[in-house]
């Protein structure tokens, strides 16, 4: 068995070429090769004996090593991991050579007949350096054992064929450790492991030799049989090419195999596999983070105890071991949505779960079924804050519309007892809750345009601002029965538009009442920061809960739980008065301590001392 | 003296609407802007009817009914819930909570005032004296 080394780049990796390690490993085996030949030709017996001979002795070795050659060729290839791995009848081919050609004189026809084989293969450079190289290593090493063994015996004495044996099994060993050398470093496995693994490819070895030593027996006493030595050789190859296909075919099972489990491990959605007890026979890491409950405890337990579920509507318990036991009868999918139970914490989460049938390869006891399990709390979250906007909105049009309604058709019912004051006051309430929905209205679509990407509809002009005087209306407009101050530091001008500098300190101030007591003051700090002009809104009032802070600017978003909701509002302000402030430059930001109060401060360009224009 | 209707609301311009329809029917309006203000105002002024809002900051109008059915001697005094509300869940929630009528916002007036009679006639006999 000659073992030489292919190796091949991982599927969907890109071809590497050979790591250092590899090319280093090479040379010295080019190395050794040397130091065998100068050993070899040391001891004086290459050569020997190969003058004056017949022409035929001659053309006898030329055949054995051009057989050695073929035999080197009839390589049959196994693969391992990264690399390939051949075996092939060069030590059957080998045991002729050994025996026949005159002591000594074997290495050169053992080398040439290596060479020419690993040349015929034509595979790379460095892997010809290599295969030859050891070739000639182990040709080297089987030379000296022969010669120390056989003394001055015939090849053909018992003690000679011992000899031949040994020297071939020592050729198959120098080999064998050679290409596991290379793989081990490949593989990056220790040497021993990878010689473990691959012990098979010895007894290839040791085959090969008994056939070529049954041949040379054959040889010296009925060589006219010498044809019945095809029926092993061809038992032999046969025997290698299936054992080659059945690890080739374990190989892409494995890699089969492999890619299942990983995508199994890596998904998101948990799965478990039911056998037809309801017993868990799988159990992915992501179900296993679901339901809070680990593989070991999993596997072999009842499914409806690790995966119990909750009807959403009914609240009742709901046994998913039946719901699989369904799918499998019937053979249809269900798909449910219900609430998970998570051990431990006993938190219900929100989840789909898919079941269906699996066939259990005709065994009807082994049928079950595959459970797919998604978190499903994002869209159920989603679903509910929908649910709870669509309610505001509609309270929120519903309760301007109720007077605009009232007055309008108490007016009507009552025209003749209409005074003109009573008139003045239904209709200016009338207006004025109109002009109030109309506003809303417009927020709802500024919002909805600003979620598709769409920017500020309205006109916005940049020109010098006073903070502090808008600050001083917004107050005036929002919170006149508020104890309210406003410091300005330095008469701080900013570069905005004035309409969007008022909705945004509107919007602020409105926020900084609603969620304070009556009574409790709302103060307003103009200040310089760095280039610009930040404005402070700050209240006393309940504080924002550190969750909530990121997340207080998105839309719809309201700290309120909507069941037991104390204000009213559709929780679009802030996030409109932060799209309004970025539209200038500037932004907003928040800070705020639970039961203590929060402070918005919105930030805006400053117009630059040397740039201000006087005011027209 | 007249029959007293307490209204209660946080919307100022609805206080002023129903106070205004309920006044030129010939009823003593008294109001309130949010939950303790109408169980306190209901202590002090006994009214005939209870006109709720539902959704108000602090002590909302369910919480309002619950107590009041729960009060002795306003126990009886008929509820009229008024509510933004539309879903089946808002209507039994205030039958529950013990509310007499439910009427959605915005309403017809004359139906408002339809059933403000029909609950003080059906009333009468539990009218507190």
């Amino acid at each position: 068995v000659n073992v030489t080394l292919d190796a091949e780049p991982r599927e969907g990796q890109p071809a590497v070429a050979d790591p250092p390690s590899v090319q280093r490993y090479v040379l010295g085996w080019l190395f050794r090769a040397v130091l065998a030949t100068a050993l070899v030709v040391l001891t004086g017996q290459v050569g020997r004996g190969l003058t004056g001979l017949s022409a035929g002795r001659y053309v006898g070795m030329a055949v054995m090593a051009a057989l050695v050659a073929v035999a080197y060729c009839s390589a049959v290839t196994f693969r391992y991991g990264r690399s390939k791995q051949s075996v092939d009848l060069t030590e059957a081919a080998l045991v002729p050579v050994f025996v026949l050609a005159p002591v000594g004189s074997a290495f050169l026809v053992a080398v040439a007949g290596v060479w020419l084989g690993t040349l015929a293969r034509r595979d790379g450079a460095v892997k010809t350096a290599f295969n030859g190289s050891v070739g000639v290593v182990s040709a080297a090493v089987a030379v000296l054992v022969q010669l120390s063994v056989l003394g001055h015996d015939d090849p053909l004495s018992n003690r000679g064929l011992i000899a031949t044996a040994l020297a071939l099994t020592a050729y198959g060993a120098v080999g064998f450790l050679a290409v596991s050398g290379v793989i081990s470093r490949l593989e990056g496995q220790a040497l021993h492991t990878v010689m473990r693994r691959r012990r098979h490819i010895l007894t290839g070895t040791i085959g090969n030799i008994a056939i070529g030593l049954i041949g040379m027996v054959l040889w010296n006493v009925r060589p006219e049989l010498l044809f019945l030595l095809v029926v092993p050789l061809v038992a032999t190859s046969l025997a290698y090419r299936g054992a080659s296909t059945t690890s080739h075919l374990t190989g892409q099972m494995q890699t089969e195999h492999d890619r299942l489990v990983r995508v199994v491990q890596a998904t998101s959605d948990g799965i478990a596999l039911v056998d037809g007890a309801g017993r868990v026979v799988l159990w992915n890491p992501a179900l296993a983070r679901l339901t809070g409950r680990d593989h070991d405890t999993a596997v072999g337990t009842p499914v409806s105890e690790v995966v119990p579920l909750r009807d959403s509507r009914e609240r009742r318990p709901l046994d998913i071991g039946a719901v699989v036991a369904t799918t499998r009868d019937t053979g249809v999918p269900i798909e449910l949505d219900a609430d998970l139970v998570e051990a431990g914490s006993g938190e219900h989460r929100a989840v789909r779960v898919s079941a269906t049938a699996v066939d259990g390869d005709g065994d009807p006891a082994s049928d079950g079924g595959l459970l797919v399990v998604r978190d499903t709390s994002r869209e159920r979250e989603v679903e509910r804050l929908k649910d709870d906007f669509l309610m505001r909105v509609s309270h929120e049009l519903r309760t301007p519309l109720t007077p605009i309604k009232g007055y309008a058709e108490s007016l009507r019912m009552h025209r003749d007892r209409t005074t003109p004051e009573l008139l003045d006051t239904s209709l200016a309430r009338i207006v004025e809750r109109s002009d109030h929905m109309a506003a809303l209205i417009d927020d709802l679509l500024l919002v909805a345009s600003l979620q598709r990407g769409g920017g500020l509809a309205a006109d916005a002009s940049l020109e010098p601002v006073d903070a502090a005087a808008r600050a001083r209306a917004a107050v005036a407009s929002v919170a006149d029965d508020r104890p309210c101050e406003v410091v300005d530091e330095a008469g701080l001008r900013c570069h905005a538009d004035q309409a969007r500098v008022d909705r945004i300190l509107k919007i602020l101030v409105d926020n900084a009442v609603t969620y304070s007591a009556a009574g409790s003051p709302v103060r307003i700090v103009v200040r310089a920061s760095g280039s610009e002009t930040a404005i402070d809104v700050i209240d006393r009032g309940r504080g924002i809960p550190r969750s909530h802070l990121v997340r207080i600017f998105d839309r719809f978003h309201r700290v309120e739980d909507p069941l037991v909701m104390t204000t009213n509002g559709l929780g679009i302000g802030l996030h409109i008065a932060r799209h309004l402030a970025r539209s200038m430059g500037g932004d907003i930001v928040v800070d705020s301590v639970l039961g203590e109060g929060s402070t918005f401060t919105v930030t805006l360009p400053r117009l630059q001392p040397a740039t201000v224009p006087d005011r027209r | 003296m007249g029959t007293r209707v307490l209204v209660v609301d946080d919307d100022p311009a609805t206080v002023e609407m129903l106070t205004l329809a309920l006044e030129l029917e010939g009823y003593q309006v008294v109001s309130a802007a949010c939950g303790s203000e109408a169980l306190a105002t209901a202590e002090l002024d006994r009214p005939h009817l209870v006109m709720l809002d539902v959704m108000m900051p602090g002590i909302n109008g369910l919480d309002v009914a619950r107590e009041l059915r729960d009060h002795g001697t306003l126990g009886t005094t008929p509820i009229l819930m008024l509510s933004a509300g539309a879903r089946d869940v808002d209507v039994w929630s205030a039958w529950m909570a013990g509310a007499d009528a439910y009427v959605t916002k915005p309403m017809d007036v004359d139906h408002l005032l339809g059933e403000v009679r029909r609950l003080l006639a059906a009333g009468t006999d539990r009218v507190p004296s």
